[in-house]
Protein backbone atom coordinates (compact mmCIF):
# COMPACT_ATOMS: atom_id res chain seq x y z
CA UNK A 1 0.00 0.00 0.00
CA UNK A 2 1.85 3.11 -1.15
CA UNK A 3 -0.48 6.09 -1.45
CA UNK A 4 -2.11 6.08 1.93
CA UNK A 5 -5.69 7.34 2.10
CA UNK A 6 -6.28 10.07 4.67
CA UNK A 7 -8.45 8.93 7.58
CA UNK A 8 -10.75 10.88 9.85
CA UNK A 9 -11.26 10.39 13.61
CA UNK A 10 -14.31 8.18 13.18
CA UNK A 11 -12.62 6.05 10.54
CA UNK A 12 -9.69 5.43 12.89
CA UNK A 13 -12.09 4.50 15.72
CA UNK A 14 -13.99 2.11 13.47
CA UNK A 15 -10.75 0.54 12.24
CA UNK A 16 -9.58 0.07 15.83
CA UNK A 17 -12.84 -1.72 16.58
CA UNK A 18 -12.57 -3.96 13.50
CA UNK A 19 -8.99 -4.87 14.49
CA UNK A 20 -10.21 -5.94 17.90
CA UNK A 21 -12.68 -8.41 16.34
CA UNK A 22 -12.24 -11.25 13.88
CA UNK A 23 -15.26 -9.89 11.98
CA UNK A 24 -17.65 -7.03 12.62
CA UNK A 25 -21.01 -5.90 11.32
CA UNK A 26 -22.22 -2.30 11.20
CA UNK A 27 -24.55 -3.08 14.12
CA UNK A 28 -21.67 -4.42 16.26
CA UNK A 29 -19.51 -1.40 15.44
CA UNK A 30 -22.38 0.96 16.20
CA UNK A 31 -23.04 -0.71 19.54
CA UNK A 32 -19.34 -0.47 20.46
CA UNK A 33 -18.46 3.03 19.31
CA UNK A 34 -21.57 4.68 17.89
CA UNK A 35 -23.58 4.98 21.07
CA UNK A 36 -20.88 6.77 23.10
CA UNK A 37 -20.23 9.19 20.23
CA UNK A 38 -23.93 9.82 19.68
CA UNK A 39 -23.83 8.84 15.99
CA UNK A 40 -26.37 6.88 14.04
CA UNK A 41 -26.10 3.37 12.61
CA UNK A 42 -26.16 4.91 9.12
CA UNK A 43 -23.05 6.96 9.90
CA UNK A 44 -21.20 3.87 11.10
CA UNK A 45 -22.39 1.96 8.03
CA UNK A 46 -21.14 4.64 5.66
CA UNK A 47 -17.82 4.80 7.52
CA UNK A 48 -17.36 1.05 7.07
CA UNK A 49 -18.29 1.45 3.41
CA UNK A 50 -15.70 4.24 2.99
CA UNK A 51 -12.99 2.13 4.64
CA UNK A 52 -13.90 -0.73 2.29
CA UNK A 53 -13.60 1.61 -0.71
CA UNK A 54 -10.21 2.74 0.60
CA UNK A 55 -9.10 -0.91 0.45
CA UNK A 56 -8.65 -1.13 4.19
CA UNK A 57 -11.51 -3.53 4.91
CA UNK A 58 -12.71 -6.73 3.28
CA UNK A 59 -16.37 -7.65 3.48
CA UNK A 60 -18.62 -10.63 2.91
CA UNK A 61 -22.38 -10.60 2.69
CA UNK A 62 -24.01 -12.72 5.36
CA UNK A 63 -27.78 -12.87 5.04
CA UNK A 64 -28.84 -9.19 4.60
CA UNK A 65 -25.80 -7.48 6.02
CA UNK A 66 -22.08 -7.22 5.46
CA UNK A 67 -19.42 -8.57 7.82
CA UNK A 68 -16.21 -6.57 7.72
CA UNK A 69 -12.64 -7.64 8.50
CA UNK A 70 -9.38 -5.70 8.32
CA UNK A 71 -7.25 -6.25 5.24
CA UNK A 72 -4.03 -5.49 7.15
CA UNK A 73 -3.09 -6.30 10.71
CA UNK A 74 -2.83 -3.25 12.97
CA UNK A 75 0.97 -3.41 13.01
CA UNK A 76 1.17 -3.71 9.20
CA UNK A 77 -1.17 -0.76 8.84
CA UNK A 78 0.85 1.44 11.23
CA UNK A 79 4.11 0.48 9.46
CA UNK A 80 2.59 1.22 6.03
CA UNK A 81 1.30 4.58 7.26
CA UNK A 82 4.68 5.57 8.72
CA UNK A 83 6.43 4.41 5.54
CA UNK A 84 4.07 6.53 3.48
CA UNK A 85 4.77 9.62 5.61
CA UNK A 86 8.51 8.98 5.45
CA UNK A 87 8.41 8.47 1.65
CA UNK A 88 6.86 11.89 1.19
CA UNK A 89 9.26 13.45 3.62
CA UNK A 90 12.54 14.75 2.29
CA UNK A 91 11.28 14.99 -1.27
CA UNK A 92 9.14 18.04 -1.86
CA UNK A 93 8.21 18.43 1.74
CA UNK A 94 9.70 18.47 5.22
CA UNK A 95 6.35 17.12 6.36
CA UNK A 96 6.34 18.96 9.69
CA UNK A 97 8.22 16.02 11.09
CA UNK A 98 11.64 15.71 12.67
CA UNK A 99 13.06 12.20 12.66
CA UNK A 100 16.04 10.81 14.53
CA UNK A 101 17.97 9.62 11.53
CA UNK A 102 17.95 9.77 7.77
CA UNK A 103 17.28 6.48 6.03
CA UNK A 104 19.35 7.48 3.03
CA UNK A 105 22.33 8.44 5.14
CA UNK A 106 23.00 5.40 7.28
CA UNK A 107 26.81 5.12 7.32
CA UNK A 108 28.27 1.92 5.87
CA UNK A 109 29.79 -0.82 8.01
CA UNK A 110 33.37 0.47 7.74
CA UNK A 111 32.44 3.99 8.86
CA UNK A 112 30.34 2.64 11.74
CA UNK A 113 33.25 0.47 12.88
CA UNK A 114 35.62 3.43 12.73
CA UNK A 115 33.27 5.50 14.90
CA UNK A 116 32.82 2.64 17.35
CA UNK A 117 36.61 2.28 17.59
CA UNK A 118 37.04 5.96 18.26
CA UNK A 119 34.33 5.92 20.92
CA UNK A 120 35.88 2.84 22.53
CA UNK A 121 39.35 4.44 22.61
CA UNK A 122 37.82 7.54 24.19
CA UNK A 123 36.10 5.41 26.84
CA UNK A 124 39.32 3.45 27.51
CA UNK A 125 41.44 6.57 27.92
CA UNK A 126 38.88 8.06 30.32
CA UNK A 127 38.84 4.77 32.25
CA UNK A 128 42.64 4.63 32.58
CA UNK A 129 43.06 8.29 33.63
CA UNK B 1 -10.55 49.05 -13.27
CA UNK B 2 -9.16 48.55 -16.81
CA UNK B 3 -7.24 51.84 -16.49
CA UNK B 4 -5.23 50.36 -13.63
CA UNK B 5 -4.25 47.18 -15.56
CA UNK B 6 -1.14 48.78 -17.12
CA UNK B 7 -0.02 49.64 -13.58
CA UNK B 8 -0.63 46.00 -12.57
CA UNK B 9 1.52 44.92 -15.55
CA UNK B 10 4.34 47.28 -14.54
CA UNK B 11 4.20 46.09 -10.94
CA UNK B 12 4.30 42.50 -12.18
CA UNK B 13 7.44 43.27 -14.21
CA UNK B 14 8.96 44.77 -11.05
CA UNK B 15 8.05 41.68 -9.02
CA UNK B 16 9.64 39.47 -11.70
CA UNK B 17 12.81 41.62 -11.61
CA UNK B 18 12.83 41.36 -7.81
CA UNK B 19 12.46 37.58 -8.04
CA UNK B 20 15.40 37.38 -10.46
CA UNK B 21 17.56 39.46 -8.12
CA UNK B 22 16.51 37.17 -5.25
CA UNK B 23 17.31 34.10 -7.36
CA UNK B 24 20.90 35.35 -7.78
CA UNK B 25 21.19 36.26 -4.09
CA UNK B 26 19.93 32.76 -3.11
CA UNK B 27 22.51 31.15 -5.41
CA UNK B 28 25.28 33.18 -3.80
CA UNK B 29 24.09 32.41 -0.25
CA UNK B 30 23.37 28.68 -0.50
CA UNK B 31 26.81 27.50 0.58
CA UNK B 32 26.68 29.73 3.69
CA UNK B 33 23.53 27.93 4.88
CA UNK B 34 25.22 24.55 5.07
CA UNK B 35 28.70 25.58 6.16
CA UNK B 36 29.65 23.29 9.04
CA UNK B 37 32.05 25.90 10.44
CA UNK B 38 29.06 27.78 11.83
CA UNK B 39 26.84 26.87 14.75
CA UNK B 40 23.66 24.98 13.83
CA UNK B 41 21.51 27.76 15.32
CA UNK B 42 23.21 30.33 13.05
CA UNK B 43 22.64 28.05 10.04
CA UNK B 44 18.96 27.67 10.93
CA UNK B 45 18.67 31.49 10.94
CA UNK B 46 20.47 31.74 7.62
CA UNK B 47 18.28 29.13 5.95
CA UNK B 48 15.23 31.16 6.92
CA UNK B 49 16.75 34.44 5.77
CA UNK B 50 17.68 32.93 2.40
CA UNK B 51 14.27 31.24 2.10
CA UNK B 52 12.69 34.64 2.64
CA UNK B 53 14.60 36.30 -0.22
CA UNK B 54 12.16 35.57 -3.11
CA UNK B 55 9.39 37.00 -0.93
CA UNK B 56 11.01 40.13 0.43
CA UNK B 57 13.18 41.25 -2.50
CA UNK B 58 10.18 41.62 -4.87
CA UNK B 59 8.31 43.37 -2.05
CA UNK B 60 11.29 45.66 -1.50
CA UNK B 61 11.33 46.44 -5.25
CA UNK B 62 7.60 47.24 -5.15
CA UNK B 63 7.80 49.30 -1.98
CA UNK B 64 10.78 51.25 -3.25
CA UNK B 65 9.23 51.86 -6.68
CA UNK B 66 5.99 53.10 -5.14
CA UNK B 67 7.74 55.20 -2.51
CA UNK B 68 7.68 58.39 -4.62
CA UNK B 69 3.95 57.80 -5.26
CA UNK B 70 3.37 57.63 -1.52
CA UNK B 71 5.56 60.71 -1.07
CA UNK B 72 3.41 62.61 -3.56
CA UNK B 73 0.21 61.47 -1.84
CA UNK B 74 1.47 62.89 1.46
CA UNK B 75 2.72 66.10 -0.20
CA UNK B 76 6.36 65.30 0.52
CA UNK B 77 7.41 65.23 -3.16
CA UNK B 78 6.35 67.62 -5.93
CA UNK B 79 4.00 66.13 -8.54
CA UNK B 80 6.25 65.83 -11.59
CA UNK B 81 4.06 63.36 -13.54
CA UNK B 82 2.37 66.08 -15.61
CA UNK B 83 5.69 67.22 -17.02
CA UNK B 84 6.28 63.74 -18.50
CA UNK B 85 5.26 62.72 -21.98
CA UNK B 86 2.00 60.77 -22.40
CA UNK B 87 3.86 57.58 -23.28
CA UNK B 88 6.07 57.74 -20.20
CA UNK B 89 4.61 55.21 -17.72
CA UNK B 90 4.07 56.67 -14.26
CA UNK B 91 4.74 54.65 -11.13
CA UNK B 92 2.05 56.73 -9.58
CA UNK B 93 -1.36 55.85 -8.19
CA UNK B 94 -2.82 59.20 -9.26
CA UNK B 95 -1.70 59.40 -12.90
CA UNK B 96 -1.91 55.84 -14.06
CA UNK B 97 0.47 54.67 -16.78
CA UNK B 98 -0.90 54.54 -20.32
CA UNK B 99 0.24 51.33 -22.04
CA UNK B 100 -1.70 49.49 -24.74
CA UNK B 101 -1.71 45.93 -23.43
CA UNK B 102 -1.40 43.32 -26.19
CA UNK B 103 -2.31 39.63 -26.10
CA UNK B 104 1.32 38.90 -25.11
CA UNK B 105 0.91 40.93 -21.94
CA UNK B 106 -2.28 39.04 -21.11
CA UNK B 107 -0.68 35.72 -21.89
CA UNK B 108 2.30 36.37 -19.61
CA UNK B 109 0.07 37.67 -16.78
CA UNK B 110 -2.25 34.68 -17.17
CA UNK B 111 0.59 32.16 -17.17
CA UNK B 112 2.18 33.72 -14.10
CA UNK B 113 -1.10 33.73 -12.19
CA UNK B 114 -1.86 30.14 -13.23
CA UNK B 115 1.63 28.99 -12.15
CA UNK B 116 1.24 30.68 -8.77
CA UNK B 117 -2.27 29.29 -8.26
CA UNK B 118 -1.02 25.80 -9.19
CA UNK B 119 1.94 25.94 -6.78
CA UNK B 120 -0.15 27.24 -3.89
CA UNK B 121 -3.08 24.86 -4.39
CA UNK B 122 -0.74 21.88 -4.75
CA UNK B 123 1.07 22.83 -1.58
CA UNK B 124 -2.17 23.38 0.37
CA UNK B 125 -3.51 19.99 -0.76
CA UNK B 126 -0.25 18.21 0.12
CA UNK B 127 -0.07 19.90 3.54
CA UNK B 128 -3.67 18.88 4.21
CA UNK B 129 -3.03 15.27 3.23
CA UNK B 130 0.08 15.16 5.40
CA UNK B 131 -1.88 16.68 8.31
CA UNK B 132 -4.42 13.85 8.05
CA UNK B 133 -1.65 11.25 8.00
CA UNK B 134 0.12 12.69 11.02
CA UNK B 135 -3.19 12.86 12.90
CA UNK B 136 -3.87 9.23 12.04
CA UNK B 137 -0.36 8.27 13.16
CA UNK B 138 -0.92 10.09 16.46
CA UNK B 139 -4.35 8.48 16.92
CA UNK B 140 -2.96 4.98 16.33
CA UNK B 141 0.05 5.42 18.62
CA UNK B 142 -0.28 3.78 22.03
CA UNK B 143 -0.22 5.71 25.28
CA UNK B 144 -1.22 9.20 26.31
CA UNK B 145 0.64 12.43 26.91
CA UNK B 146 3.46 13.76 24.75
CA UNK B 147 5.31 10.47 24.27
CA UNK B 148 3.56 7.68 22.36
CA UNK B 149 4.58 4.33 21.01
CA UNK B 150 4.07 3.17 17.44
CA UNK B 151 3.12 -0.46 17.48
CA UNK B 152 5.52 -1.72 14.80
CA UNK B 153 8.72 -3.72 14.54
CA UNK B 154 10.62 -1.28 12.32
CA UNK B 155 12.80 1.43 13.86
CA UNK B 156 11.46 4.97 13.92
CA UNK B 157 11.44 8.03 16.15
CA UNK B 158 9.71 11.28 15.25
CA UNK B 159 8.76 14.62 16.68
CA UNK B 160 5.51 15.78 15.09
CA UNK B 161 2.95 18.49 15.68
CA UNK B 162 -0.48 17.44 14.39
CA UNK B 163 -2.20 20.13 16.47
CA UNK B 164 -0.24 19.16 19.59
CA UNK B 165 3.46 18.44 20.09
CA UNK B 166 4.11 14.67 20.17
CA UNK B 167 7.02 12.28 20.17
CA UNK B 168 6.48 8.92 18.51
CA UNK B 169 8.89 6.04 18.99
CA UNK B 170 8.41 2.62 17.46
CA UNK B 171 8.28 -0.50 19.62
CA UNK B 172 11.04 -1.97 17.41
CA UNK B 173 13.43 0.85 18.28
CA UNK B 174 12.55 0.82 21.98
CA UNK B 175 13.23 -2.91 22.23
CA UNK B 176 16.65 -2.59 20.61
CA UNK B 177 17.99 0.27 22.71
CA UNK B 178 19.09 0.35 26.33
CA UNK B 179 17.25 2.59 28.77
CA UNK B 180 20.01 5.20 28.60
CA UNK B 181 20.02 5.16 24.76
CA UNK B 182 16.24 5.53 24.72
CA UNK B 183 16.58 8.57 26.94
CA UNK B 184 19.09 10.10 24.51
CA UNK B 185 16.75 9.55 21.55
CA UNK B 186 13.83 10.91 23.55
CA UNK B 187 15.82 13.98 24.65
CA UNK B 188 16.79 14.56 20.99
CA UNK B 189 13.14 14.56 19.95
CA UNK B 190 12.19 16.77 22.92
CA UNK B 191 14.83 19.25 21.74
CA UNK B 192 13.12 19.29 18.32
CA UNK B 193 9.82 20.12 19.97
CA UNK B 194 11.41 22.73 22.21
CA UNK B 195 12.89 24.44 19.15
CA UNK B 196 9.49 24.10 17.40
CA UNK B 197 11.17 22.30 14.50
CA UNK B 198 8.01 20.62 13.12
CA UNK B 199 6.33 24.04 12.84
CA UNK B 200 9.57 25.48 11.43
CA UNK B 201 9.62 22.78 8.74
CA UNK B 202 6.07 23.62 7.75
CA UNK B 203 6.88 27.33 7.54
CA UNK B 204 10.03 26.62 5.53
CA UNK B 205 8.04 24.51 3.05
CA UNK B 206 5.72 27.48 2.51
CA UNK B 207 8.61 29.88 2.00
CA UNK B 208 10.23 27.50 -0.49
CA UNK B 209 7.17 27.70 -2.74
CA UNK B 210 8.75 30.61 -4.61
CA UNK B 211 12.16 28.96 -4.95
CA UNK B 212 13.33 27.02 -7.94
CA UNK B 213 13.66 23.30 -7.28
CA UNK B 214 17.43 22.91 -6.87
CA UNK B 215 17.66 25.76 -4.38
CA UNK B 216 14.62 24.45 -2.48
CA UNK B 217 16.17 20.98 -2.17
CA UNK B 218 19.50 22.39 -0.94
CA UNK B 219 17.84 24.72 1.55
CA UNK B 220 15.64 21.94 2.90
CA UNK B 221 18.68 19.71 3.31
CA UNK B 222 20.67 22.48 5.04
CA UNK B 223 17.71 23.05 7.37
CA UNK B 224 17.44 19.34 8.24
CA UNK B 225 21.16 19.12 8.92
CA UNK B 226 21.14 22.24 11.09
CA UNK B 227 18.11 21.22 13.19
CA UNK B 228 19.49 17.71 13.75
CA UNK B 229 22.85 19.11 14.87
CA UNK B 230 21.12 21.71 17.06
CA UNK B 231 19.13 18.95 18.79
CA UNK B 232 22.28 16.79 19.13
CA UNK B 233 24.02 19.74 20.74
CA UNK B 234 21.19 20.27 23.22
CA UNK B 235 21.26 16.59 24.20
CA UNK B 236 25.08 16.55 24.39
CA UNK B 237 24.94 19.23 27.08
CA UNK B 238 23.02 16.78 29.27
CA UNK B 239 24.41 13.38 28.32
CA UNK B 240 27.82 14.27 26.90
CA UNK B 241 28.80 14.46 23.21
CA UNK B 242 30.33 10.96 23.16
CA UNK B 243 27.23 9.34 24.56
CA UNK B 244 25.02 11.05 21.98
CA UNK B 245 27.45 10.02 19.21
CA UNK B 246 27.44 6.44 20.54
CA UNK B 247 23.63 6.39 20.48
CA UNK B 248 23.52 7.65 16.90
CA UNK B 249 26.04 4.93 15.91
CA UNK B 250 23.92 2.33 17.74
CA UNK B 251 20.70 3.44 16.03
CA UNK B 252 22.48 3.45 12.65
CA UNK B 253 23.71 -0.08 13.32
CA UNK B 254 20.27 -1.29 14.44
CA UNK B 255 18.62 0.31 11.44
CA UNK B 256 21.21 -0.89 8.89
CA UNK B 257 20.93 -4.46 10.15
CA UNK B 258 17.18 -4.67 9.61
CA UNK B 259 15.66 -6.68 6.78
CA UNK B 260 12.66 -4.41 6.63
CA UNK B 261 12.93 -0.99 5.01
CA UNK B 262 14.24 1.72 7.25
CA UNK B 263 11.52 3.83 8.70
CA UNK B 264 13.31 6.97 9.58
CA UNK B 265 14.11 10.00 7.54
CA UNK B 266 15.32 13.49 8.01
CA UNK B 267 17.53 14.48 5.12
CA UNK B 268 20.44 14.95 7.52
CA UNK B 269 23.93 13.57 7.05
CA UNK B 270 24.50 11.11 9.91
CA UNK B 271 28.29 10.95 9.49
CA UNK B 272 28.54 14.73 9.71
CA UNK B 273 26.45 14.68 12.91
CA UNK B 274 28.71 12.09 14.55
CA UNK B 275 31.91 13.81 13.40
CA UNK B 276 30.70 17.10 14.77
CA UNK B 277 29.91 15.54 18.14
CA UNK B 278 33.32 13.85 18.29
CA UNK B 279 35.30 16.84 17.03
CA UNK B 280 37.73 18.12 19.61
CA UNK B 281 37.57 21.70 18.43
CA UNK B 282 34.09 23.15 18.40
CA UNK B 283 33.13 25.35 15.43
CA UNK B 284 33.20 29.09 16.16
CA UNK B 285 30.04 30.75 17.38
CA UNK B 286 27.84 32.00 14.55
CA UNK B 287 28.75 35.54 13.63
CA UNK B 288 26.19 38.16 12.70
CA UNK B 289 28.13 39.22 9.60
CA UNK B 290 25.75 37.49 7.20
CA UNK B 291 22.68 39.01 8.85
CA UNK B 292 24.25 42.49 8.75
CA UNK B 293 25.22 42.12 5.07
CA UNK B 294 21.71 40.81 4.32
CA UNK B 295 20.03 43.82 5.96
CA UNK B 296 22.44 46.28 4.31
CA UNK B 297 21.89 44.72 0.86
CA UNK B 298 18.11 44.96 1.25
CA UNK B 299 18.35 48.57 2.34
CA UNK B 300 20.58 49.29 -0.63
CA UNK B 301 18.03 47.73 -3.00
CA UNK B 302 15.31 49.99 -1.58
CA UNK B 303 17.47 53.11 -1.83
CA UNK B 304 18.72 52.36 -5.36
CA UNK B 305 15.25 51.50 -6.72
CA UNK B 306 13.64 54.51 -5.03
CA UNK B 307 16.42 56.85 -6.20
CA UNK B 308 16.23 55.67 -9.79
CA UNK B 309 12.48 56.22 -10.00
CA UNK B 310 12.52 58.24 -13.22
CA UNK B 311 15.09 56.00 -14.92
CA UNK B 312 13.06 52.95 -13.89
CA UNK B 313 9.88 54.45 -15.39
CA UNK B 314 11.72 55.04 -18.67
CA UNK B 315 13.09 51.48 -18.67
CA UNK B 316 9.66 50.01 -17.90
CA UNK B 317 8.16 52.14 -20.66
CA UNK B 318 10.76 50.76 -23.11
CA UNK B 319 10.13 47.17 -21.99
CA UNK B 320 6.36 47.57 -22.20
Amino acid sequence: MHAFPPLGDLEVAVLEYVWSQPEASAKDAHAAIGAERGISLNTVQSTLERLHRKDLLDRVKVSHSYRYSARLRREEFVAALVRDVVDRFGGDSSAALAAFMDAADIPDEEVLRAFEGKLQRGANSRGSS
Amino acid sequence: MTASLPLVWILLVLVAAGWLAAFLAVRLSLSLCDDGRYEPAARVRRVFLVALLPWIVPLAFLGAALMPAAGKAFGLIADHCLSHGASHPHLCLEHLPVIALTHWHWLVMGLLMAWLAYRVSRHVASERRMGFRLQTMAALARGGGRMRILDMDECAAFAIHPGQPLILMSRGLIERLSLRERRVVLAHEVAHLRHRDPAGSRLLDRLLLLHERTAAVRLRRAWQQAIEERSDEAVAKRFGAEEVAATIVKVARVVSGRDTPVLSAAGADTVRRIERLLAERRPPAGSDRYEIAYGAALLMVVVVVAASHHWLETLLGTLA
